[in-house]
């Protein structure tokens, strides 16, 4: 872009004043006063607006003192077109259209279309070349190596003012090693608060250790409430095993293993049957003992010599007996009794008869005659008598039984006839009687029987018949008696014992009574010997039974582990008492259950139990005593952990550490964008310089030669900075270099840049030579080179020395323009 | 099977960019996780739910109160009385080793220990559940814990508690039981109660892999909504419902400021936006500049005169329904002008000081405090330096005094 036309409506001492660009460079001189900077003011204000008026600004408003309108225009080629920027009184930097060529009005943007990205200060910074801007004494060489390395980028000094700007900001809110900074502070106060937390935080592991010591003593407390209920029960268990113990010792006692345990009722009854057997076969044995001794004392009493010799010759007193029977038989013809009988039979007779010397006896002739002399009368009388009477009887009978009187009448009449039959009988019998007596006598003197009635004489036949017998008899007998006496008192003598007999039957009863006696004896003695054989039999068989029947029992007792009978009823006993101690263990054993017992069987002895009682009774002493305690602790917890829960100043404290982060976080954000910041414009402009420099070195070079007369050909730049090469190859660092050099070489940089960009975006550059520095050869050579700058540029060159107007160029005069005005 | 899925309840843990308040405010603030939590326990016991689920981070570790613990131990026990099960896992801000020793929480409440397990309940209609979980016992696990996970075998329901983020597949920021969605679903699980993200949201429909969020926001980034899921079946299939109880609200509001604004008049309009929200708000005013702001106005927004206005606004009525916690001045990030020219240069110089390591070196010292070493890893961070740098290169030419 370059300007063509200048008109001012009223800015500063400026009124409806023209100025027209036609050269390049636009030369314009003005003394001091004369408006060069008001003119440089307005068209940087047509181009970038009005200031505002506050700040540095103030002074820079121009605005015109005489009342005329704020403003003008300025006339501009761009792209090969003009347009008319006109910028009058307005907000915001004042109003300003843009005409182009065919008086139309652009668009709003279209002046920031031509300006680029640049605005007032950038445009300054780039293109305009003045006191302000240029080196001066105040920088340091160290600062100017600085802006010259970051020259390379749009607006490096800009920027540059800008890192100084944020670093300001930034060391005033931080520094690593600061103090009092606002950061600093903070963070202090951080750590201070910090500090105070950890300490709340330790109340809060206080509330921890409490809640801890809380949870777990709660938790002791509900295993101490949930074991006191066993603990009770064992005290009510163990205080009933106590009161069971008595019942559970006698259970006990009486359930302990006994050794009847193997006594069956079996073997007891086997044992009892071979002890009853033993005593039956003993009682036996005495009774047959005593039996043997009574009979052995009957046999001794039984085998008496007598006896005995009765035994050893038995036979020879039975023939004993034999031949006293036979001679008794011998008496018994002539036994003294019937002797006697003989004998008193003889008396009698002789006595019935009356004489001692009886007749002979009638033979059997004369008995017979006699029979016949007496058989006549005694015939007839039986027959009659008994007939009749007898008929006559049953007559009767069967008359009364036939009730057939006829009949009965008839028996009484026989009866009657009876009667009188016997009455004749009687009679005639009578008279028989004494004719036989007569013949009778005669007979009875024949037979010498005349003493004696005729009536015996048949009848006395058998006496006298007997009475000669027994003469007979007798004097046999007496012949026998002495034989028999001989014999007898052979026999007597032969006799075992002198019996005293007066008879031989005596002697015979007496010696048979004593043979049966002795028989008797010897019977019974035999008997006795038997039985007592018997008895010793079976003696002997009991005995060899009892010794069985004791082998048998002791073999059980062997099994029983006893040896005798006492220990059997001992064990029997035991077994008894046993089985009562069961039955008694049972009733005990009813008032105990099983699980009683079990629990019992864990004590040896009632003190372990009565131990255990006090033990379980302590046990739940202490747990009761600890449940208290722990309430106790509980409670005092309770109010520890309600004080620090209530009293938040963990999370008060807590959250002004939070609202303090805040504060820090967001200066330290403050801080680090800042600090970004700083390096985010320091790598831009490395970078932009690092890429540009080559280029406006390029050119740089030149401008410097011509500023410095060829003295400075070349420029380096590296990593230690930049250096220049004189003529003479000599090297010389930018801190080296005079300050007029120095400067000449930042012009150089900056025009270079300004070419380089010119590429992008090609404004007027502005030169107010206030240059210090430079003296008459030095301007020369300056104006040389922007005469250089000005085939690219437009460069409008602001200058108060007259010595412009010696070179030929037209100037535009302001001196001239304010002399003309006025 | 009615259950409710919690989790990152940071009971009594601090709020997060707040100054001073007044105290009212304050102590809603500071009862909001505490409400919060509250109003869930409230909802179980109304819904009469099977059980509950914490995911994870019931307490700030470093701000683990008495308070928040008495607090938390009396809901269980709340809980307790009502038959309801609770089953809890402790994450990256509770860790803590899990061991069989008493604690203070009542019966009702199971805690997975620090190795994966599996816990069964069996529903009041016999229906099995199985619930498989762990508990952190160090601040960060790095190592996959899904894998560790059973698949599902006979439970009528298995439900898998993971506090964990999905893997980034960066070593540098997988510390909490990195997980992808896939290894999952592979398990073949009825539910994933997930925890640690804070915001809800449900990542799988079918089978639900669910983030309750946490119930109470405590940030502004912890904006919107924040509840618990309620999950209930119906038959063999599962809906998660989001339940709002936060009893605070974080969020940001944009005002954009016209011209010829004067500060009054911006005051009543903040305080009508404020206003016109529902329930109570903890506001950040993001208010949007223009370059023909009243430079007054912008004045008093930079130097925080006009939010302290608003506040004593408030203070004087009393009665608070919301508070405007923080005033954003949000110009365009535009860099100046004259930058364009040398656009590249400067973008170049731009990614050499805006990255994470660059900003790390220039924190130095300042990272030994850990709630700046935490934002140093905030990945979004570098982006908001370079914001802010940029809103600094854009002051210098205006506020130059």
């Amino acid at each position: 872009m370059k300007i063509k036309q200048v008109h001012i409506d009223g800015f500063g001492k400026w009124h409806d004043q023209d100025f027209s660009f036609t050269n390049n460079p636009v030369l314009i001189y003005g003394a001091n006063e004369a408006g060069k900077t008001t003119l440089a003011a307005f068209i940087l204000s047509i181009l970038f607006g009005f200031a505002d008026g506050r700040g540095k600004n103030k002074y820079q408003q121009y605005i015109p003192k005489d009342g005329s309108s704020y403003g003008g225009s300025l006339t501009v080629i761009a792209d090969q077109h003009q347009y008319v920027i006109k910028r009058v009184k307005g907000k915001n930097g004042g109003k300003v259209t843009v005409t182009n060529e065919k008086g139309k009005k652009e668009k709003q943007d279209f002046l920031a279309k031509l300006l680029g990205p640049l605005d007032r200060e950038l445009y300054q910074a780039i293109y305009s070349f003045n006191q302000n801007n240029i080196l001066n004494d105040e920088l340091d060489r160290e600062q100017l190596e600085q802006h010259l390395q970051r020259l390379g980028a749009v607006g490096s000094q800009e920027w540059l003012q800008q890192i100084a700007r944020l670093e300001k900001a930034a060391d005033s809110l931080y520094k690593p090693r600061g103090r009092k900074l606002s950061l600093n502070r903070h963070l202090k106060e951080y750590d201070e608060l910090r500090e105070r937390v950890n300490q709340a935080q330790s109340q809060s592991s206080d509330y921890h250790r409490l809640v801890e010591e809380q949870v777990e003593k709660q938790s002791e407390l509900e295993q101490l409430k949930r074991e006191q209920p066993q603990l009770k029960h064992q005290v009510e268990k163990e205080e009933r095993l106590q009161r069971l113990w008595p019942i559970y010792d006698q259970w006990q006692n009486h359930q302990k293993e006994s050794l009847t345990e193997r006594l069956t009722d079996d073997e007891i009854i086997k044992v009892q049957e071979l002890q009853s057997r033993e005593r039956e076969l003993n009682t036996q044995l005495r009774s047959f003992n005593q039996q043997q001794l009574e009979q052995q004392a009957v046999v001794k009493k039984l085998s008496d010599p007598e006896v005995n010799d009765y035994r050893s010759r038995k036979a020879h007193y039975q023939q004993l007996k034999d031949q006293l029977l036979a001679l008794q038989i011998q008496k018994n013809g002539q036994t003294v009794n019937q002797q006697e009988q003989w004998y008193t039979e003889l008396k009698q007779l002789a006595e019935r008869y009356g004489s001692v010397n009886l007749p002979e006896p009638l033979s059997e002739r004369a008995v017979s005659e006699l029979e016949g002399l007496l058989r006549a009368n005694s015939q007839t009388n039986n027959s009659q008598n008994l007939f009749i009477p007898g008929i006559g009887i049953v007559l009767f009978i069967l008359g009364l039984i036939l009730r057939q009187p006829l009949v009965w009448i008839c028996g009484i009449i026989a009866l009657g006839g009876a009667g009188v039959l016997w009455f004749k009988q009687q009679q005639r019998e009578k008279q028989l009687t004494e004719e036989r007596n007569s013949t009778l006598q005669s007979f009875g003197k024949n037979h010498n029987l005349t003493a004696f009635p005729t009536s015996k004489w048949l009848m006395m036949q058998g006496d006298l018949h007997r009475y000669h017998d027994l003469r007979a008899q007798l004097e046999q007998a007496d012949k026998r008696k002495t034989n028999f006496d001989h014999q007898l008192e052979l026999i007597k003598q032969q006799l075992p014992v002198s019996l005293t007999a007066d008879s031989l039957n005596e002697l015979i009863n007496s010696y048979q009574r004593w043979l049966v006696e002795m028989q008797d004896q010897l019977q019974r003695l035999n008997n006795v010997e038997q039985e007592l054989t018997r008895i010793q039999r079976r003696n002997d068989q009991l005995t060899q039974q009892l010794i069985e029947c004791r082998q048998a029992k002791e073999t059980e007792y062997k099994s029983l582990g006893i040896k005798n009978d006492n220990e059997f009823k001992q064990l029997q006993a035991q077994k008894v008492a046993d089985q009562t101690r069961k039955v008694t263990a049972s009733a005990y054993g009813q008032q105990l259950t099983t699980s009683d017992r079990q629990q019992l069987a864990h004590y040896d002895s009632k003190h372990l139990l009565d131990t255990k009682v006090s033990l379980v009774h302590q046990n739940l002493a202490a747990n009761e005593q600890k449940q208290t305690e722990l309430e106790t602790a509980l409670a005092q917890i309770n109010v520890q952990i309600n004080a620090l829960v209530q009293e938040g100043s963990f999370s008060e404290l807590n959250q002004k550490l939070t609202n303090l982060q805040t504060v820090i976080w967001n200066e330290t954000k403050q801080w680090l964008s800042s600090q970004l910041a700083i390096r985010w414009i320091n790598g831009a402009l490395k970078l932009a310089s690092q890429d540009r420099y080559p280029k406006i070195l390029q050119q740089a070079e030149k401008f410097f030669a011509i500023l410095t007369a060829d003295r400075y050909q070349k420029i380096v730049v590296d990593d230690n900075g930049i250096s220049v090469l004189n003529r003479e190859q000599q090297i010389f660092q930018v801190a080296e270099l005079s300050l007029g050099t120095a400067e000449q070489l930042f012009i150089s940089l900056r025009l270079g840049f300004i070419t380089v960009i010119s590429d992008q975006i090609k404004l007027p550059v502005m030169v107010d030579d206030g240059f210090v520095n430079f003296d008459n050869v030095r301007r020369g050579r300056m104006l040389k080179l922007l005469n250089q700058m000005a085939e690219e540029n437009q460069v409008i060159y602001f200058t108060a020395n007259d010595q412009i107007k010696k070179l030929g160029s037209p100037v535009v005069d302001l001196d001239q323009l304010n002399k003309n005005k006025v | 099977m009615k259950f409710i899925h919690t989790a990152d309840l940071h009971l009594d843990s601090p709020f997060r960019g707040l100054d001073e308040m007044p105290a009212q405010i304050w102590q809603r603030v500071h009862q909001s996780t505490f409400t919060a939590f509250e109003r869930i326990v409230d909802a179980a016991i109304n819904q009469q739910v099977d059980f509950i689920l914490i995911v994870g981070d019931i307490y700030d570790r470093d701000h683990h109160s008495a308070e928040a613990e008495d607090f938390f131990v009396r809901q269980c026990q709340r809980l307790a009385k009502q038959q309801i099960p609770v089953y809890l896992s402790y994450g990256n801000h509770d860790y803590q080793p899990v061991t069989e020793q008493i604690d203070s929480l009542p019966n009702n409440v199971h805690v997975f220990g620090n190795q994966v397990e599996t816990k069964t309940l069996t529903l009041a209609d016999d229906q099995t559940v199985a619930i498989t979980g762990f508990s952190y016992g160090k601040r960060w696990l790095v190592e996959d814990q899904v894998s560790k996970f059973p698949e599902k075998e006979t439970a009528d329901w298995q439900i898998g508690m993971l506090h964990g983020a999905i893997s980034q597949n960066n070593p540098d920021q997988d510390h909490y039981a990195p997980f992808t969605l896939p290894k999952l679903l592979q398990k073949r699980y009825d539910y994933w109660a997930l925890g640690h993200i804070h915001k809800h949201q449900v990542l799988n429909e079918e089978p639900l892999v669910v983030y309750p969020g946490n119930p109470q926001g405590r940030h502004k980034n912890e904006d919107d909504q924040h509840g618990y899921y309620l999950v209930q079946s119906n038959s063999d299939k599962l809906t998660a419902e989001f339940k709002p109880v936060a009893p605070i609200e974080w969020c940001e509001i944009d005002a954009h400021l016209t011209h010829d604004q004067t500060v009054d008049s911006l005051i009543e309009m903040l305080l009508h936006k404020g206003e016109a929200e529902d329930g109570f708000k903890m506001i950040a005013f993001n208010v949007h500049l223009t370059d023909q702001v009243n430079a007054l106005t912008k004045k008093l927004l930079a130097n925080g005169t006009i939010l302290e206005r608003l506040q004593e606004n408030l203070s004087e009525k009393g009665d608070y329904q919301w508070w405007p916690y923080q005033l954003n001045l949000l110009k365009g990030t535009a860099l100046p002008k004259m930058t364009d020219l040398d656009q590249e240069y400067w973008d170049q110089s731009a990614q050499d000081v805006f990255n994470q390591d660059a900003v790390i070196d220039l924190t130095d010292k300042l990272a030994k405090y850990g709630f700046i070493a935490d934002q140093l890893a905030d990945p979004s961070l570098v982006e908001q330096l370079r914001y802010e740098a940029s809103q600094k290169l854009g002051e210098g030419d205006h506020d130059e005094n």
